[in-house]
């Protein structure tokens, strides 16, 4: 029957089109708002993200005037490139964007450069130098001061010795390589330091990190310090220690910070430090209203880190309210 | 006139008795083999067979499964490089290296599986491998199209050369493979077993296109096993039995008991049985029943207020054209027709409930499947697991098998049903088809049903194995089953059954009993239209 | 030439076992050795560590044979895996009526009630055709009221009764371990009910209806553990009761807990497969549907209770995973799938159904699990081990179907495709496919 046949095809592409176009972040727009920000998210399946989401929610309270549209890019670059695509038919007035990956949002960055839409590209980077503001922490500072803190840790610049566990995050992104490149910098000046594993990586996620550090534990009879690229990897590995009941592994660190994670670990002592990577949610909604009432905002603005240790931990639990 | 069942009733009213061939019958060997033989793994399939060939001669080549046609054809074709014997080509000694060699000297084989390619159209598939080329590049399709329509005219084969093969009906893709072999410049056709898929009148049309190619001067040799067929078609008949040849002979002068006895080596005559008057309540009865299916047009109604009865040691037979609807009436009543149906079933007398095939096995009822490979069996299983299929759950305890009891139940069947494997763990695709047939109403008969119904049960079986089912036939019958019988051979038809319902485009159109049964009375109630005598049926 | 081919045969058909002694051996040799010479791959320590790792995948590869053995695809078993760990994990660290109570809870109401009614009438038959079957007679068996329908309908609402009694009492604090085992599982079963309805009723293509169940479970997942939570963290003895635990342990110091749970759920399918009817059914189903359903086997029933199966053991994983990684998160079985059907096809099972079976697939994890931690060890970059991955499963099934065999054929020249003939039939037997093919096309009637 071709009507038949009709229907049900233009059905099935009407709730195709219906699930593939409808925005993740869709909110009711806002009676007086003035103006339409829009974030494209590159995932919330990361305890870093979903903080990062809830900061900038938080943020955009303080402004009654800005109606915020968040979208969920579901960790594809397919996904989130629609999602953008979404917001600049939308025509929001600023775009702010934390990208899954550089090469593959770049183009549809450029798109909305050239719909005279502003963006503002959060703590991952595109390859393009026509957006308006990069935030983000920077990736090789922090992995400078993450390997300047295990030297120290290792005995001092100079005469640093130990077998080093390095867990990857995932590989194709930038802060990955960055945190890397950043410890490295530090540790490859010191003669006693040795790497044991060749470029594993965990892609950021607990449990395979924990996977990885088990083998490692079976290979390696001492092991002196774990270095994750994030604190979700970093706990992984202290379990599969703790699991293991090895006694060797002295220190473990992790970079991320996040209060009710990583700093909540290290003031239970199973990680040593933490470094911060701030989430850069609040400061890019409030650098977008400052775009928007027409102030000049500058082309990058680096969001400072800091070590995490025991004695830090429990103010900054404090401050959250979680002690 | 369209006449119904048997396409032979047509074929003979054109041809006058005796006439027979083209008048280059007559005409040189054009292909001969003498003391041919072959084994395939230390079991001879040939034994010093001689066989020669006319020009413009339509030979038949006949024997029961195994005999050992398919193997001499496909020696004569170039299939088999590897055997003894020698084989001359108009007269001089030719060995093919294989098949495409074969082709090029002019002998052409069309195998019972066709080698058409479904996705492409009806002429790609006749210029195969050797399109012309424009450019020595792009495919010439124009020229492919337009040389595709000429051949299929002069065969007289009206099929649109863009068709794809994939639509076609199993006859038309049979007449495409003619138009290849023919387009290969073919002076010497091979046919495998052309029949045993086409409906009457398609068989009518491949009848006059090989008159036609005879007439032309092309010799033809194909095998069949319906005996019928080489009576009405053929010129000589070469019988073939344990790969030796038996027979070899005109067929004037041949009578089909001849051929049968020829074929098998001892006197088989199908016996008849006497028509048990039957008493009692039915054991099965049908009222009213409808039949709606939703098809490539919409819905169709297939059957329609169709009744009967069927009493404990009858065997009812079936008649009709293809379509008319009998294989639905049997799907029906085993629960696996699909489509709306309505109207009532009774077993006993008592109105059953069948939705599904279980409900049906569990009132006593089964099925015998007229396409045993597709539907019947499990082909990559062992004799014992297709056997014990529909009794695995009765044997068992607390849903383990009872793996004994199932061994024991296979092997009963084998031996009762004369199942010629080597044991039952034997792979059930490496049967002949009448073994295979044995098993699919052996594994029925372990269930020990009340009614058996049997979809043309005969199909694709040699002449012995046929035999054997007719007698099985009979025994459960007079042991006290109902049978229903579906079959488009009409002798065995009229062989097996106490009385024949005959079907007409879903509908009902007259039950005979075994007197008045005959083929042209089931003939005239299966015609659509109410007409008189099938014209030319009687010669 | 028949003396070679009988031991060759053999060797064909153990070939798999070959392949895990060779992986094993590949694996010794390369293996590093500690300080004081021991050798790591074969040390105890890390065969156990390879069984534990293996036993996630392994409980969903069990599942997944039996679907594939039916004919069908399970695509959902990771995502229904992730959800299965959420709402485990949720129900061990926060009290009250949670998302996750308030689904799981019902599910396992539903799902004992309706199991153990099953399982009364199941008994009920097996007695009633008992004293038949040793008698030799073949009787229908027909249950009357009572015993067909009324006491197991009771039993089966008593036991849901208890089941929903126990999860509630749960409910408020905590949920300790055997409740977690209990409603998790039942959870996943229901997904996997609905995965069978829609195969069987909707008539909706395994395929099809298990990739939209992967979307939903991952949302569901999503949408459980809230906005604000990517993964929910276990702490065993802070938010969760201690007794978790067990489930990572090591058995008497000799077995990990997870192994135990994936040896048993293998031996008992593979019985089941083996030596009881729905096992008969599943191998019938997946050879030709058609005929299995004209042989009057119901076969809808196998079908649902196949899938419902493999999402059950997907639950089961999930729970495993959140003992072993002390953490839920939706996304926890991505990929997961994808390992388990290529463990299943190493072991020998084929995609289209009918052939195969649990030993092979047990095998088939195994040496994906050896092979995984052999590349660790070499302490190989992660992006090449994936690498290598795909060839070795490429290579494995290669060798497993005749294809090599094939392949080695042609090249040398084998003047006929056809295959010897074999003993006991007189006319050499035509290729399986063509003899399919001329069945189909010997059926193409015009029925108009």
């Amino acid at each position: 029957m071709k009507r038949r046949e009709f229907l049900k095809l233009s059905g099935t592409i009407a709730g195709a089109a219906v699930t593939t176009h409808l925005p993740a972040g869709w909110t009711p727009a806002k009676a007086a708002a003035k103006w339409k920000v829009g974030f494209s998210q590159c995932t919330t399946l990361e305890p870093w993200r979903v903080e990062f989401n809830k900061e900038i929610e938080a943020e955009a309270k303080n402004y009654p005037e800005v109606d915020l549209i968040i979208t969920d890019g579901q960790d594809s670059t397919q996904k989130q490139v629609a999602d953008v695509e979404n917001l600049i038919v939308q025509q929001v007035d600023v775009l702010l964007i934390s990208p899954k990956e550089s090469a593959g949002l770049t183009g549809v960055v450029e798109k909305a450069i050239d719909a005279k839409i502003p963006v503002i590209v959060l703590d991952r980077n595109v390859d393009t130098k026509r957006i308006t503001e990069f935030i983000g922490g920077d990736n090789v500072l922090i992995g400078r001061t993450a390997g300047e803190y295990a030297v120290k840790l290792l005995g001092g610049p100079g005469k640093a010795a130990g077998n080093v566990v390095e867990i990857w995050g995932g590989m194709g992104t930038a802060p990955a390589h960055d945190r890397h490149d950043g410890f490295h910098s530090v540790t490859d000046k010191e003669p006693g330091i040795k790497y044991l594993l060749n470029n594993q990586s965990g892609d950021w996620k607990q449990d395979k990190a924990y996977n990885i550090m088990t083998t490692a534990l079976r290979n390696n009879e001492k092991i002196d310090l774990v270095y994750g690229h994030n604190d979700p990897m970093a706990y992984g590995a202290y379990l599969a220690i703790k699991d293991a009941g090895r006694k060797d592994i002295k220190f473990i660190l992790g970079i991320d910070g996040l209060p009710d994670e990583g700093v909540e670990w290290v003031n239970k002592g199973y990680l040593t430090a933490t470094f911060l990577y701030a989430t850069p949610g609040a400061e890019g909604l409030r650098e977008a209203v400052k775009l928007l009432k027409g102030e000049k905002i500058p082309p990058v603005v680096t969001l400072p880190t800091m070590v995490i240790d025991k004695s830090d931990a429990a103010d900054i639990l404090k401050k959250h309210g979680l002690l | 006139m369209h006449e119904a069942g048997n396409a032979l009733a047509a074929s003979n009213a054109r041809r006058t008795p005796g006439a027979a061939k083209s008048p280059r019958e007559s005409g040189g060997g054009v292909l001969e083999a003498s003391g041919v033989s072959k084994s395939f793994g230390g079991i001879a399939a040939l034994v010093g067979v001689d066989f020669d060939l006319k020009a413009g001669e339509v030979h038949a080549l006949v024997g029961e499964n195994g005999a050992g046609k398919s193997t001499l054809m496909k020696i004569l074709a170039g299939v088999h490089v590897d055997y003894d014997g020698g084989v001359r080509l108009m007269g001089a000694p030719v060995k093919f290296a294989g098949v495409q060699d074969a082709e090029r000297a002019g002998v052409a084989i069309i195998h019972q599986e066709l080698d058409l390619v479904p996705e492409l159209t009806a002429a790609d598939n006749i210029f195969l491998g050797r399109e012309p080329l424009i450019a020595g590049m792009i495919v010439d399709r124009r020229r492919i199209a337009r040389a595709a329509d000429r051949l299929l005219r002069r065969l007289g084969i009206e099929i649109d050369p863009l068709s794809r093969v994939a639509e076609l009906r199993v006859g038309e893709q049979q007449l495409v493979e003619i138009a290849k072999a023919l387009s290969l410049d073919a002076r010497i056709l091979m046919m495998d077993e052309p029949t045993s898929a086409l409906s009457s009148s398609e068989c009518e049309t491949l009848f006059k296109v090989v008159r036609q190619l005879a007439a032309a001067g092309v010799a033809i040799i194909f095998t069949s096993h319906r005996i019928d067929e080489v009576v009405a078609l053929a010129g000589r008949v070469t019988v073939l039995r344990d790969g030796r040849r038996v027979l070899t002979a005109p067929i004037q002068g041949l009578t089909r008991n001849a051929i049968i006895s020829a074929m098998v080596g001892r006197n088989l005559v199908a016996t008849h049985r006497e028509t048990v008057e039957a008493k009692g309540q039915p054991v099965l009865s049908v009222r009213n029943l409808t039949l709606d299916t939703v098809g490539v047009r919409g819905w169709r109604r297939v059957l329609e207020g169709v009744s009967f009865d069927l009493r404990r040691g009858e065997i009812l037979g079936i008649g009709g054209l293809l379509g008319s609807g009998r294989t639905e009436i049997l799907e029906s009543i085993f629960g696996a027709a699909r489509g709306w149906r309505s109207g009532q079933i009774l077993i006993d007398g008592e109105p059953a409930v069948i939705n599904s095939p279980t409900d049906a096995c569990r009132l006593g009822i089964a099925l015998v499947t007229e396409d045993r490979k597709a539907r019947g069996l499990l082909l990559a299983s062992t004799v014992r697991d297709n056997a014990a299929l529909p009794s695995v759950g009765a044997l068992s305890r607390f849903g383990i098998r009872g793996f004994a009891r199932e061994a024991a139940l296979a092997d009963d069947m084998v031996e009762r049903l004369s199942v010629r494997c080597s044991d039952i763990d034997q792979i059930v695709s490496t049967l002949s088809g009448g073994n295979q047939q044995k098993v699919v109403i052996g594994k029925w008969l372990a269930t020990e049903p009340q009614v058996l119904l049997l979809d043309e049960p005969t199909r694709g079986i040699d002449v012995g194995a046929k035999q054997e089912i007719y007698q099985l036939a009979f025994a459960l019958a007079s042991r006290g089953l109902g049978i229903i019988v579906v079959s488009s051979e009409m002798p065995e038809l009229l062989l097996l059954s106490d009385r024949v319902l005959v079907m007409c485009e879903g509908r009902q159109t007259g039950v005979l009993t075994r007197a008045e049964a005959t083929q042209e009375e089931i003939m005239r109630l299966a015609a659509p239209g109410l007409g008189q005598r099938a014209a030319g049926g009687a010669a | 030439m028949n003396l070679i081919r009988a031991p060759l045969r053999t060797l064909s058909r153990t070939k798999l076992y070959w392949g895990l002694a060779l992986i094993c051996l590949i694996g010794a040799l390369l293996s590093p050795v500690t300080s004081s010479g021991a050798n790591i791959f074969l040390s105890y320590q890390n065969l156990t560590d390879v069984l534990r790792q293996v036993s996630i995948t392994g409980l969903v590869a069990t599942g997944m044979t039996i679907v594939i053995l039916l004919g069908g695809i399970d695509l959902s078993v990771g995502s229904v895996m992730g959800c299965s760990s959420v709402i485990c994990a949720m129900l061990l660290t926060r009290p009250g009526w949670t998302p996750a109570a308030m689904m799981g809870v019902p599910a396992a109401t539903i799902s004992i009630a309706l199991a153990v009614g099953f399982l009364a009438r199941f008994v009920f038959n097996g007695l009633a055709r008992g004293r038949d079957v040793d008698a030799g007679r073949r009787r229908v068996i027909v249950l009357g009221p009572w015993r067909g329908f009324r006491i197991p309908a009771l039993l089966g609402l008593a036991a849901g009764a208890a089941a929903a009694a126990f999860a509630a009492s749960q409910v408020p604090t905590k949920f300790g371990v055997l409740a977690v085992l209990l409603v998790t599982p039942c959870f996943a079963l229901t997904l996997g009910a609905i995965n069978g309805a829609l195969i069987v009723e909707g008539r909706l293509q395994p395929f099809i209806a298990t990739l939209a169940m992967m979307v939903s479970a991952l949302g569901i997942g999503r949408l459980t553990g809230g906005q604000d939570f990517a993964v929910i963290p276990v702490y065993t003895g802070t938010n969760a009761t201690e007794a978790f635990d067990v489930l990572r342990s090591m058995v008497w110091g000799l077995v990990p807990m997870p192994s135990i749970f994936f040896l048993l759920a293998i031996i008992t399918f593979g019985a089941i497969l083996r030596f009881t009817t729905f096992g008969r059914y599943v191998y019938a189903i997946g050879g030709n549907v058609e005929a299995a359903k004209l042989s009057g086997v119901k076969v809808k029933q196998v079908q649902f209770a196949a899938y419902v199966i493999s999402c059950m053991l997907a639950g089961l994983a999930g729970v495993l995973f959140v003992a072993q990684y002390r953490q839920g998160k939706p996304d926890a079985g991505s990929g997961l799938e994808l390992d388990a059907i290529a463990a299943v096809v190493i072991g020998g099972t084929s995609l289209m159904g009918g052939r195969g079976g649990l030993a092979g697939t047990f095998v088939g994890v195994l040496i994906f699990g050896l092979l995984s931690d052999i590349l660790q060890l070499q302490n190989i970059d992660s992006n090449v081990q994936l690498l290598m991955k795909g060839l070795i499963i490429v290579g494995t099934v290669l060798v497993q179907e005749q294809n090599l065999g094939q392949l080695l054929s042609r090249w040398r020249g084998a003047p006929s495709a056809l295959a010897p003939a074999r003993a006991g039939s007189v006319e050499p037997a035509r290729p399986l496919d063509a003899a399919k093919a001329s069945t189909v096309r010997e059926d193409i009637h015009e029925k108009t």
